[in-house]
Parts: C-alpha cells; structure tokens; sequence
C-alpha cells in the first residue's frame, strides 16, 4: 500500500470504507502498520507542540456527570470488552471455556434488554476466575465488622488486588479504595461498579474501602466498610 | 505520577479519579485542537467531554504494551472532532496497534515537539494543518492551494518525515 494512502489514513482522510480497508491491511502488514505508527506519532506532536487552551470552569465536573449518567461501569462493560475471542476458547481450561461461553450468550441476552443482572454476575466472575487462575493466587472473602459478607478479594504474589463487591455502591456515591502504610494513608482510586484492580500495595500494609461521594475524598468520610491487613 | 497508561489502566476499573487526571493533562491540547477545528464554543466544549467519555467507554480496549495513550488519545479525538467537522457517522480506529507506552508530555517533551513542528517549511506546515485540521483531501488541498497534487503528496510525505526524524533524535 502506497505511503500517501497510509499518510491520507493517519490524518483521517479517509472515508469509513477506505478507512476499513487499510486497517484489513494493516493487520498483516506491519510494516506498512509501524509506517501509520510514525505517523500518528508525528501528528500527536503537532497536536501537543500547540499551545493548551484553558477549559472553562467545570469542565471536569461535567465530564464526571455525563459518566455517571452513563449505564453502569459492569453493565458497560459486558456490552463490549474482554471474554476472549471465541477462537482461542478452546486452548482455555473446560470449565472456563464454558464459563465464558456463558457469559457471552448473557452478553447477547443483555443486548436484548435482558438478563443484565445475570450477566453481571457472570463478568464478575470471570474477571475474578481469570486473577484465580494466576500462579500463587489467594481468594479472601471481604466482611464488614459485623462479619457480614460484602465480597472478595484476590490477591497477586505482588500484592496487587482484584476486588469483587457483592454490590455495586448505592447511587452518588462510589467505592474508595485506601492503602494504610505505617502511619500513612493513601488514596488508591474509586469505583463505581463492583470490580476494581488495585496496583501493588506494600507489604504489610492494610487495604480498606470507603464509601465517599463522586470523584472520591482526600482522606475518607466514611466509616470503613472493611479494613482487610495484608 | 503515574503514566498516562496508567491512568488508563485505572479507567477501565472506573477509577473516576483517573479520568479527572487524564483530562487535566490532556484536555486543554484536545480543546486547542478542537478550536483549530471545530471554532465554535459549545462544539469544542462537546467535543473534547465527547473524547474522553469515548476513552472512558474504550480504556478497557486500551493496550498499554502495544499503544502510547497520547497517541491513542490525540487520534480517537482527532477522529471524533473530524466526523463532527464533516457532519457524518463514525470512523473506526485501529486503537490496539501503535507505539511504546510513554510518560505525559513534559515540557521538555513539548519543547522537543516545537522544534520538531519547526523544522517545517511554511507549505508544508500549511499542508499538514489543511489536512489534520480541516480534512481536506489531497485532491483538495491542490484545489485550495493551487498545486499540482503530485507535489501535495510529496510535501505532505516530507513533512511527516521531517517530524518524524526530528522526534527519533536525529538531524531534520
């Protein structure tokens, strides 16, 4: 394919049918792939090199409503990411096979209007399968103070975390995930689904939850929903 | 700091935090784009809540080992902000197969990318942001500039290895 046709794809001159038919292209072509590359590369620095121009007052605030109005983090999800293609299913372990394969036929009910709790389920646990299966795993269930049940967590031999909430938060308000190191206590980001993955936490330290209003809180307003030592 | 992968990586577990801090890196760059195509107000404004709220919905698609999230970034609103521009629906965008992952623009990074816009000739860059900018074909950007539309390819070609020489380090 000749480098003005990768140049006219780049600067998005194209339309969607020649634009399909260069991506086809470029699958199994990685030169020609690494040659859009440069490209997009070169154009992202024209785009940066430019002067920033100030945003109005609440533009974040806005972006955060029109988020939150969306359908929820999970339901999204299942709409359109990750169960793995069907054509490595085979190479996966039987039970998971089956176990994505259930959630892809969820995946077609949901599109349906239908069955969205159910799918949710089974994202959620297929997300959690997945971080199972990894070498040196270990399942903890997540209780409140009570020792009431509000989920799991799966932790990596690096101490990264997987968290599986029951429940999403209640409306307006999200999941805050806290890392205690010593005597400092750190934010490590909101949720407002059920599933949420924690970068490494130090060793030794504790990981505890909050319920905090949107965007999340400096330090927690809350009373911890769960504080779980590492 | 986390790195713009990072960030995204964050996204696609709804760390809202995350988001907030993207747009705060990029945003004001996606507005100045935006300006420069789209020019009025409110359409720049929808415009670059309309990018992030794509990146918001696609940050699961996101491959930090294969893509740069600036790049992914920058195309995706480049190709929202040149649909709206044309008034048509949608284009697709191979969002999984560009570059290296990579740290926010510093300002020393930025600096770099001046000098690298710099190195172009007043046609060439006048080519580019006809293009980029405005969508313009290369059968059009002949019409509109008055040249041969064999010399357009030809600059747009040099152009675009001007900037990529001078970004890989060496002599533009």
């Amino acid at each position: 394919m000749s480098d003005d046709t990768l140049i006219a794809y780049a600067l998005g001159l194209l339309d969607d049918h020649e634009a399909r038919e260069v991506e086809r292209h470029l699958e199994s072509h990685p030169q020609d792939a690494a040659r859009v590359r440069e490209h997009l590369e070169s154009l992202t620095a024209v785009v940066l090199s430019e002067a920033p121009e100030p945003l109005p007052d609440g533009a974040e605030a806005a972006l955060l409503e029109r988020i939150r109005e969306q359908p929820s983090v999970d339901e999204d999800h299942e709409k359109v990411s990750a169960p793995p293609p069907i054509t490595t299913l085979p190479r996966r372990p039987r039970a998971r096979s089956w176990l994505a394969l259930a959630a892809t036929l969820a995946l077609l009910a949901v599109g349906f209007g239908a069955l969205r709790p159910l799918a949710t389920d089974l994202w959620v646990g297929w997300r959690v399968n997945r971080y199972q299966a990894r070498a040196g795993a270990v399942t903890e269930v997540l209780t409140d103070a009570g020792g009431e049940r509000l989920g799991q967590l799966v932790r990596l031999t690096d101490n990264r975390l997987l968290v599986a909430m029951d429940e999403p938060p209640p409306r307006r308000q999200v999941y805050q995930a806290w890392e205690i190191a010593g005597d400092t206590l750190s934010s490590r980001g909101t949720w407002q689904g059920r599933l949420f993955a924690i970068d490494p936490l130090a060793a030794n330290s504790t990981f505890g939850v909050t319920l905090e209003p949107p965007g999340g809180s400096a330090q927690p307003t809350s009373t911890p929903l769960l504080l779980f030592p590492l | 700091m986390l790195l713009d992968e990072q960030l995204i990586a964050h996204m696609a577990a709804r760390d809202e935090a995350a988001l907030v801090e993207l747009h705060r890196r990029y945003a004001p760059y996606l507005a100045a784009m935006a300006r420069r195509m789209l020019r009025d107000p409110d359409e720049i404004q929808q415009g670059v809540q309309d990018a992030f709220v794509k990146a918001w919905d696609n940050a699961h698609r996101f491959d930090a080992d294969k893509a740069s999230a600036k790049t992914w970034l920058v195309t995706l609103a480049h190709r929202l902000f040149i649909n709206r521009l044309r008034g048509r629906r949608l284009t697709t965008v191979p969002l999984e197969q560009w570059d290296a992952p990579s740290q926010p623009p510093d300002h020393v990074e930025r600096i770099h990318m001046r000098e690298a816009v710099a190195t172009l000739e007043p046609d060439e860059r006048k080519l580019i942001e006809l293009a980029f900018y405005q969508g313009h074909s290369h059968r059009e950007l002949a019409e509109v500039t008055g040249t041969p539309l064999g010399t357009v390819k030809t600059r747009l070609r040099r152009a675009l290895g001007k900037l990529q020489q001078h970004l890989k380090g060496g002599d533009a």
